[in-house]
């Protein structure tokens, strides 16, 4: 489990350089609307690192694609703002988006085996990146592509270079990846699950790496990913996400330590390693389900092992679980946790009405 | 590809040749022989563009001392030019000259003296000795350079190549194919006798003969008018010779001119026709599949439905439609109309390429490394180019390959109605249709020896692009190629 001081985390005097806010993206079949992403929030400093969790589905890569402007039809970006530094990124034209990606924003992909082009050498597509944004090209271009290898970790890079995906294993590959977007000298890089496709030694190195770079760089890191092990060791600050919405929302320690959602409960009591061994683990019966009409009530209520009558019939929003506590919030009825039930829901019910939406195609 | 070039660009290939200069040294040593054995007809290919033209225009606009300067110097130049292309070379009729006449003491003015069929073979068989043997040495300079001077010790296209060097079809295909450019490009001195003479302005050629002991002088118009091959009367077939000592390797056209210098000398228009068909038809495609895949929806429809109805019009008779509008423009005496049927072939030639690029081309944007480019910034022309193109060129060069012998089918079917390419450039379609009245005689080669040849080089083209696909797909190992060759005939 990562060491964060809890002083750098509850002290926010850095402006946000990414913010979300109210973010609704929703793809349009032919046989219903899909809301992949519903009224999402969230903030990312400058060397802050941002995790987003939660099942397959849940909508987490559609909210990074969203803020990089790669959502592709029948999806689209209809509602809420992302801003960059304060700028409007939702209503860009493919120009202005152009200028942000990679410059201002880079992605790395899950899976490293496919986000290099194979008919390419690893210099190549470095070179590629730094062509673009830092105007390197020839010699230069080769001793900077060189310096990001070795700064990514990659030994003997003037020879590796020169040399095609192929040959190198699944952790080199994610580095050389890695490399290709520092090449961009983002602000802000999106980690979409870059971990996944690796074994647990290479994974570790791969979050080390990217620690360092966040240090180094003072970058801002939004880290999607299912692994709760993963979240713990890289994030300061956890978005869990579930069925398009972010339903709970804390910094690293408090979330662990005192999660609150019934659904983050349930995630958290499903790793083998924070578990008493001997005892079977506990699931979360049924599956995400489709977020395919407007909330109007809780989408866990089907799941939730403390679900009551009024789940069924608001739509709980992002509420502090404590007055205590605004750092942490969670979209459950049950909270705040220091007023009556009744009173909570209520609540719930009056500031949901105030931020209702309808989707138009 | 530009991989290569990108490497080049990091350490010269000067330098790694200069770390370890033997093969490369012994492969120029033999290229530059080879080079050397046919230098004067480079100079002579050079020479041939219009120089004096160009020096002339800059000349007018230059003051006069330096234009002065200018012109003597590219006069000096052009005397050296003109002196080198005049150096001997192998390759020529005039080193393994077949015309000659026989006297009772044997042949006399043919190569070494030996009967005109000899001599001619001899000839035949240099050039194609020659041509193969530069390209072998082209080929083997690629193996030198992938052993011992490319940085990548492997590179996925070294797959592809390994594969066609197993694929015997695909190789059949590729020989039949390098058989074909090499007569079109050695026509002249492949021939038994040359176009002007025989078969542009005969009368104004003349030949020697030998008769009644003494050698006597005809034009080659009278001969031609002796030599016809007009049925079971009178008949010059496979290898024969006619009464003025003239040898016919596959025998005289009904006209009484030799069937072999038509045969190659049509084989340079089929070419020419194809292969400006293919590129604009092919350039048409690429490019617009470039569009299609990139922005999908909309533009991918308005595509389709365009090319839908280029290829609901009968394309046969569109071309015929058009090749008789046009016949009074001045586009159409263009190589004898050869430039007119290339752009329609090519204008009508995009359309079912492009379907069969459109579907790779939509899978390969679909890969993630076409969203990490787009994700880093990548401007969309370079992102299509680049990450794109190169993967769909593979299969543009099957189906290219495959309908450039639906074109040259599609060319010879408008000869043989009298359409498109006119006398005096002589078009394989037009031998097949002058001798049509004679298959059933002993003249049936005017028709079949030219329809033979026709067969062979489309299926020669369509092996090479079988060879080409289970080359750049070995999962397709097997799968029919015939439909490309049928949409290609129209």
């Amino acid at each position: 489990m990562s060491q964060v001081d809890p002083q750098t985390t509850t002290e926010s005097s850095k402006d946000p350089i990414l913010e979300v806010e109210n973010l609704q993206t929703v793809f349009f079949t032919d046989k219903e609307t899909i809301r992949a992403v519903d009224g999402v929030s969230f903030d990312i400093e400058p060397g802050e690192t941002v995790g987003i969790v939660g099942e397959s589905g849940s909508g987490k890569s559609v909210t990074a694609r969203s803020i990089m402007g790669l959502v592709e039809s029948p999806g689209r970006v209809v509602g809420g703002s992302i801003r960059l530094r304060g700028d409007e990124l939702t209503d860009n034209t493919k120009q202005e988006w152009q200028r942000i990606r990679g410059g201002q924003i880079a992605m790395v992909f899950q899976d490293p085996l496919t986000s290099l082009n194979p008919v390419y050498t690893v210099g190549n597509q470095i070179k590629e990146s730094l062509r673009l944004h830092q105007g390197l090209r020839g010699k230069a271009a080769t001793e900077e592509a060189i310096n990001l290898l070795e700064a990514v970790g990659i030994p003997d890079a003037p020879r590796r270079i020169k040399e095609y995906p192929h040959q190198f294993s699944g952790g080199m590959r994610q580095r050389a990846v890695i490399a290709v977007a520092l090449a961009c000298d983002p602000d802000v890089l999106i980690c979409d699950e870059p971990t996944t496709a690796l074994d647990v030694t290479i994974q570790a190195q791969i979050l080390e790496l990217l620690h360092d770079l966040q240090e180094e760089r003072d970058l801002a890191i939004m880290f999607i990913t299912h692994d709760m092990g993963v979240i713990a060791e890289i994030a300061d600050r956890v978005n869990v996400m579930y069925a398009g919405e972010i339903i709970e929302s804390a910094p690293v320690d408090e979330l662990f330590d005192n999660p609150k959602h019934p659904y983050t409960q349930g995630l958290l009591g499903s790793i083998p390693s924070r578990n008493p061994s001997g005892e079977p683990l506990a699931t979360i019966e049924g599956e995400v389900p489709t977020p395919n009409e407007p909330a109007t009530y809780c989408r866990f209520a089907d799941r939730c092992p403390e679900a009551f009558d009024e789940c069924e019939a608001v739509h709980p929003v992002a509420v502090e679980v404590s007055e205590t506590d605004a750092e942490h919030t969670a979209s459950c009825l049950l909270y705040p946790d220091d007023v009556s039930r009744d009173e909570a829901v209520e609540l719930h019910r009056s500031r949901g009405a105030a931020t209702e939406t309808e989707v138009d195609r | 590809m530009s991989a290569y070039r990108e490497k080049f660009e990091d350490e010269p290939l000067r330098n790694r040749i200069r770390q370890n200069p033997r093969p490369a040294v012994a492969w120029a040593a033999v290229m530059a022989v080879l080079l050397a054995l046919e230098f004067s007809a480079l100079v002579d290919f050079v020479m041939s563009w219009p120089w004096a033209s160009l020096v002339g225009g800059i000349a007018d606009n230059l003051p006069q001392g330096l234009a002065t300067a200018l012109t003597g110097a590219a006069g000096t130049i052009a005397g050296f030019g003109d002196w080198l292309s005049n150096l001997p070379r192998l390759l020529t009729r005039e080193l393994i000259p077949n015309q000659g006449y026989e006297t009772a003491s044997g042949w006399e003015s043919t190569f070494l003296n030996l009967p005109p069929a000899l001599a001619w073979a001899i000839r035949v068989t240099v050039v194609y000795a020659y041509a193969f043997a530069f390209l072998y040495w082209v080929w083997r300079g690629y193996l030198v350079f992938r052993e011992h001077y490319r940085y990548a010790n492997w590179t996925p296209t070294d797959d592809m190549i390994d594969r066609l060097r197993d694929h015997r079809w695909g190789q059949f295909g590729l020989i039949v194919v390098t058989m074909f450019v090499i007569l079109a490009v050695f026509a002249p001195t492949l021939g038994p006798t040359t176009l002007e003479a025989n078969i542009a302005s005969p009368y104004t050629h003349n030949i020697q003969y030998f008769e009644g002991g003494e050698v006597k002088e005809a034009t080659v118009g009278a001969a031609n008018l002796a030599s016809q091959s007009q049925g079971d009367s009178q008949n010059f077939g496979l290898g024969s010779y006619d009464d003025y000592g003239r040898f016919h390797p596959v025998g005289t056209l009904d006209t009484g001119k030799d069937l072999f210098t038509f045969l190659a000398h049509g084989a340079r228009i089929s070419l020419f026709i194809g292969v400006v068909a293919i590129a604009i038809g092919g350039g048409i495609a690429l490019a617009l599949s470039m569009i299609t895949a990139y922005y999908k929806g909309l533009v991918d429809l308005v595509a389709v439905l365009a090319s839908d109805s280029f290829m609901a019009m009968p394309r046969l008779i569109v071309l015929i439609m058009l090749d008789v509008v046009l016949a009074n423009h001045w586009i159409s005496t263009l190589y004898s109309g050869g430039v007119l049927l290339a752009l329609l072939f090519g204008l009508w030639g995009w359309p079912g390429l492009w379907r069969a690029i459109r579907g790779p081309a939509l899978q390969v944007v679909e890969n993630e490394w076409i969203d990490a480019a787009e994700s880093f910034g990548q401007k969309p022309t370079v992102l299509m180019r680049k990450h794109v193109a190169p993967y769909v060129i593979g299969y543009l060069l099957i189906y290219a390959s495959m309908s450039i012998g639906g074109i040259m089918i599609g060319t010879a079917g408008l000869s043989y109605l009298g359409l498109g390419v006119t006398a005096p450039t002589p078009e394989w379609g037009r031998a097949i249709a002058s001798g049509q009245d004679f298959v059933t005689s002993a003249s049936w080669h005017i028709s079949i020896i030219p329809g033979l040849a026709i067969t062979l080089v489309v299926v020669g083209f369509n092996a090479m692009g079988d060879g080409i696909r289970d080359a750049i797909d070995p999962k397709s190992e097997g799968a029919s190629a015939d439909e490309a060759a049928a949409a290609g005939g129209a």
